[in-house]
């Protein structure tokens, strides 16, 4: 194993927004919150929780767009669309 | 170095070939419609190795082979196999085109005990030849505390506690690690009533209303004023390990970096 990280992942963050009920304003649901994990080359690592759903989100991560900063993830036009 | 938060289609494409999933369900990830030699060389296909068949089927068979599978097997359909060979076929999936990363997503949870060793012993092997890093997400802790190195533990999207394997199963730091750990069945029965279980109360917090402080701190055994009011990041704990926890960060064991690593806000 070396001390080189294959994956680094830094304060990634994935969330949701979700209504409660028709007329609500979403709310973000932060499946994800500022997950910071170096994964090393070589290793086998081990991601274990109660609920699936959060590690699946964390897994989904290569496939969505991951942001540090909430804020400007929700600015980008490409994630508005996406939950237009 | 390949940034995994671009999102334009020729990062992606490198992506999707670097990193490849091997997914839970052998039946629901195979397309029934599929050989196995069209399933297997679909990737392939898709990242532009070859169009040529004969390359293809020579990939596909040695691929079938180092997953214990005879060449053959890439005439027939997903339906012709059992469990444990089609969780095979997945693997070949996600191995042929030679990833340098795999997430394994419960892998091994959906086979019968009897099998989950041998796709586990495959898995290891595949990973020591082709030089792989696996991330291994799963429930059951005795195959994980078989299989990884390092383990993460999460809890409501938030890593609480990192550490080696064999250390985060012989001394969990964090109250929920300990809590994981006391759910696993012992299979000694002389032993099986010598062992605490700490059952938990309540439910996994509704990430819409995080509790303030620590996300574990209303389930949390141990918690005091400041696991109420502050949240504890993700921080060294030991020489080798990290752990979001107020106790052990407090902690003369702890090298204080308090703040270095984990949450923004």
């Amino acid at each position: 194993m070396s001390v080189e990280p294959i994956l680094a992942l830094r304060e990634v963050t994935m969330s949701f927004p979700v209504r409660r009920g028709w007329l609500s304003r979403p709310l973000l649901l932060r499946a994800v919150n500022s997950v910071t994990l170096d994964v090393y080359t070589g290793e086998a690592l081990g991601i274990v929780g109660e609920f699936r759903v959060w590690e699946d989100h964390t897994r989904a991560l290569h496939r969505r767009r991951p942001s540090a900063d909430l804020r400007q993830d929700l600015s980008t036009p490409a994630r508005r669309r996406r939950h237009a | 170095m390949l940034d995994i938060s671009r999102r334009d289609r020729a990062a992606q494409a490198e992506l999707a070939r670097e990193i490849r999933l091997i997914f839970q369900d052998p039946f629901g990830s195979l397309n029934p419609r599929m050989t196995v030699f069209d399933i297997l060389a679909e990737p392939l296909r898709v990242h532009g190795e070859s169009d040529d068949r004969g390359f293809l089927e020579a990939r596909v068979a040695a691929m079938l082979e180092r997953v214990g599978l005879r060449p053959d097997a890439m005439r027939r359909y997903p339906h012709a196999f059992s469990g444990g060979q089609r969780q095979r076929i997945g693997i070949a999936r996600a191995l042929i085109l030679r990833p340098r990363i795999v997430v394994a997503d419960e892998a091994v949870s959906a086979l019968d005990v009897s099998v989950r060793a041998q796709i586990l012993n495959l898995l290891q092997d595949l990973r020591e030849e082709m030089g792989l890093t696996i991330l291994f997400i799963g429930h059951d802790l005795g195959v994980v505390r078989a299989f990884c190195d390092r383990v993460a533990v999460m809890y409501c999207g938030e890593v609480v506690e990192v550490a080696p394997a064999e250390e985060l199963f012989r001394a969990p730091a964090h109250p929920y690690t300990e809590v994981l750990l006391s759910a696993v069945p012992e299979p000694d029965p002389r032993l099986r009533y010598t062992r605490r279980r700490i059952a938990l109360v309540g439910e996994v917090p509704d990430p819409l209303a995080r509790p303030a402080g620590c996300v574990f701190h209303p389930r949390c055994a141990y918690a005091f004023d400041r696991c109420r009011s502050e949240a504890p990041a993700l921080a060294p704990y030991g020489r080798n390990r990290a752990v979001a926890c107020w106790r052990r960060l407090d902690d003369p064991q702890a090298e204080a970096s308090v703040g270095q690593a984990g949450r923004s806000g």
